[in-house]
């Protein structure tokens, strides 16, 4: 009984003590994530904008002007002529154009 | 002795309970400037940039964007050797080394290498690992489609401001407003509790969305580059209106710049858009107008007769002539007035309203005064004030002594394509936040009736009549579909003194189509062409080209068309298309390893035949297959690949 007394207010401290080393290890491991967040947003926006930038390039790249170009330089295609383009009509009757 | 113990104990009591109330009232009482102090202490204001909101066409596809790009800067007091760093970057950066080097060695602790840096030259300016040098996150405005509708959209400056266009026009919507947020930081300076939508999303202004259509944009700006080229003329320049709410579907001014290039953006002629800006005497374009008038003024009617006096007329002391010395008409009714574009019927016409009532009908149609639309620049064009010499009315009547722009005169068209409402013309259709949120939506502004329907269908049908066959429009005419339009064409003014430039011409067509139930009003100007300049022969067939391709890109069906044009034609450079038969033997022939007989296909029909075989094709050249390697008959499996030459067929050429 008398052990047990003695040994209460030690346990009291100890408790008190690893609660505050339990508090602080928490802050610490917010501040932790928080630094982790920060460091992986940047990575995503980064990611973002680049995926962004791409998409810009590959509309320039597909810009008509640029497919024209190609299909007359690369392809030896040519402009349609008067006669060679076909507009249907609501009648289902072709005529030339 | 204890009395001192006491007093001293007191004392020193006395000053600890003060220093402990001090402190508590410190930190516990409120106050503005000391709190000030203590978040200057942990707080970071962090400032994240607004992109520039996005321009787009009526169907959404992207015109001007911004994108994130990176300004390069050195600290050359950190660099240890200028030489080789200079060495290093100038290729990567395109930039000059010595002039490189110089920078470098400066004694500033501060300099720009260079600004907005894509991201792949980041990387490769990263994975050198230079000490000293750094990257600052900028944004970067990009035109996907390079020159297109560069003179409407303008540009923007190094820091993100609009400066010509559309970009400066709605410079306030679309810039938007920076970001400003504060933040706990750490001892390095780094935000803590740092909310993540901040850091991944950049605030945006708002998404610009335009009437104009990109495809006919295209076709536009298409075919004056081939006018000019073909014509050798100093510019060209064009706009397409929705005759039923003079919204603005197309409009180039050529020759263009491309605001990504910074050669281009140096020179702000390229930017300029002469669609509103310019000015400059309408010619017979006017005379539809002053027919309009005289027809809703109760002066005229269709049939009404004219003397043309057989190509000369007096006016007090001046001659008045036709465009052409071989016209040379007596009698003519107003509708073939403006058929055959007689000057001297416009100019009787011109004298029998007079200055006064003629003036009002300018006024009415929009000219002399600014359109009102959404586009910095705009010049509201000139009208000289009453009183008017006779001379100078009758020239007013064939377009002359007046000086309008294209953008009027499409507007004044306008009001004749839709039964006679004038309109306001515009070319933002919506303007959007980031999120989506319609903030300003167009609505079509009829500004007047300036005509009555009964007159406006007479206007119709009498421009109609100018592009009938032997008149002066008959080349603006587009299979299929009746075409309403008059062609103009007129001397520059001199800009530097008094009178015209010689020879120096401004050939237009300002015109609707389907008459019968217009869609579009297109209005075309070929400035100076140097091998012709009658307007039937110039701008009339400009306009036939991009309102044929428009009526195609808008799906508008074909409402006449005779026998003759439902029969197949042959191309015009091709040689003869091959018959079903000739393609079945093609087929077979491939199939058993043989080389087949291509000669006379186009391009595209040889893809289509080899299609699905395992075989290369190397080309020369360009038109219909004029001979093939190996040739026909021989075997083809032992080659990778089949060489073919392409030409035209000299008959076919001619």
């Amino acid at each position: 009984m008398n052990q047990q007394v003695q040994i209460k207010p030690f346990i009291s401290i100890v408790i008190i003590v690893v609660s505050m080393f339990f508090l602080v290890f928490i802050k610490m491991e917010v501040r932790r994530l928080s630094y982790s967040v920060l460091h992986w947003s940047l990575k995503e926006k980064l990611l973002k904008d680049k995926y962004r930038y791409k998409t810009v390039e590959l509309a320039q790249i597909m810009r008509t002007e640029r497919i024209k170009n190609y299909a007359e330089v690369h392809l030896a295609l040519n402009e349609p002529q008067k006669g060679q383009i076909i507009h249907f009509t609501g009648n289902r009757i072709a005529i030339k154009q | 002795m204890r009395l001192r113990i006491h007093l001293i104990f007191t004392v020193f009591f006395l000053i600890w309970v003060f220093l402990l109330v001090r402190s508590a009232y410190i930190q516990l009482a409120p106050n503005a400037r000391l709190e000030k102090v203590v978040k200057k202490q942990y707080l970071s204001n962090l400032s994240i940039n607004s992109r520039r909101g996005t321009i787009s066409d009526r169907n959404g596809e992207e015109l001007a964007v911004s994108t994130t790009s990176f300004s390069l800067y050195a600290d050359p007091s950190l660099i240890s050797d200028p030489y080789i760093v200079a060495s290093h970057l100038a290729p990567l950066l395109d930039l000059n080394r010595i002039s490189l080097k110089k920078k470098l060695k400066s004694q500033k602790r501060f300099v720009w290498v260079k600004r907005q840096l894509n991201f792949s030259e980041k990387e490769k300016i990263d994975s050198l690992k230079i000490q000293g040098i750094g990257f600052v996150e900028d944004s970067r405005r990009i035109y996907p489609n390079g020159h297109l509708l560069s003179t409407v959209l303008g540009l923007v400056g190094q820091e993100g401001e609009g400066l010509e266009g559309i970009e400066l026009f709605y410079n306030e919507e679309l810039k938007g407003q920076p970001l400003k947020v504060s933040l706990p930081k750490d001892a390095r300076g780094r935000p803590l509790t740092l909310p993540h939508e901040i850091l991944v999303t950049n605030p945006q202004g708002h998404n610009i969305e335009l009437t104009i259509d990109k495809n006919l944009q295209f076709v536009m700006e298409q075919e004056l580059l081939t006018a000019i080229k073909k014509l050798n003329a100093d510019g060209a320049w064009g706009v397409i209106l929705n005759p039923k709410t003079s919204e603005v579907l197309a409009m180039a001014s050529l020759p263009q710049g491309d605001a990504n290039n910074a050669v281009d953006r140096g020179n702000p002629r390229k930017f300029r858009n002469r669609v509103l800006t310019d000015i400059y005497e309408p010619g017979s374009t006017l005379k539809p107008i002053l027919v309009a008038g005289g027809l809703a003024q109760k002066v005229l009617t269709a049939k009404k007769m004219y003397n043309c006096e057989k190509g000369r007329f007096k006016v007090t002391n001046r001659w008045i002539k036709e465009a052409d010395r071989h016209h040379v008409f007596e009698n003519l009714t107003v509708s073939d007035i403006l058929a055959h574009s007689s000057n001297i019927g416009s100019a009787k016409i011109a004298l029998e309203m007079g200055a006064k009532k003629y003036l009002g009908v300018l006024n009415d149609f929009g000219f002399g005064q600014k359109t009102g639309i959404d586009f910095r620049g705009e010049s509201s064009g000139l009208i000289n004030p009453l009183p008017w010499v006779p001379h100078l009315l009758s020239n007013m009547g064939f377009g002359h002594g007046i000086a309008v722009t294209a953008l009027q005169v499409a507007n004044a068209y306008s009001a004749i394509a839709n039964g006679g409402v004038l309109h306001q013309p515009f070319i933002v259709r919506a303007i959007r936040s980031a999120d989506g949120q319609e903030i300003f939506k167009s609505v079509p502004k009829e500004l007047r009736r300036v005509l009555s329907v009964k007159d406006a269908q007479e206007m119709n049908l009498m421009l109609t009549a100018v592009t009938a066959p032997g008149k002066t429009g008959e080349l603006g005419r587009v299979m299929g579909y009746p075409v309403a339009g008059k062609t103009g064409t007129a001397q520059k003014v001199n800009q530097n003194s008094r009178g015209y430039q010689a020879n120096a011409y401004i050939s237009s067509f300002a015109g609707y189509l389907p008459a019968n139930d217009p869609r579009l009003v297109i209005y075309v100007a070929v400035d100076n062409p140097q091998k012709n300049y009658y307007a039937s022969t110039v701008a009339a067939p400009v306009f036939a080209r991009i309102a044929a391709n428009a009526m195609r890109i808008m799906n508008v069906a074909p409402s006449h068309f005779n026998e003759e044009d439902l029969m197949p034609q042959r191309a015009p450079h091709f040689g003869t298309v091959p018959s079903v038969a000739k393609k079945f033997q093609i087929a077979t022939n491939i199939e058993k390893g043989i080389m087949p007989n291509l000669k006379g296909l186009t391009l595209r029909e040889v893809y289509r035949q080899i299609e699905g075989i395992d075989i290369n094709v190397s080309l020369q050249g360009r038109g219909v297959v004029q001979s093939t390697f190996p040739r026909p008959g021989e075997s083809i499996k032992e080659y990778k690949s089949i060489h073919v030459t392409l030409g035209f067929d000299e008959k076919d050429s001619k």
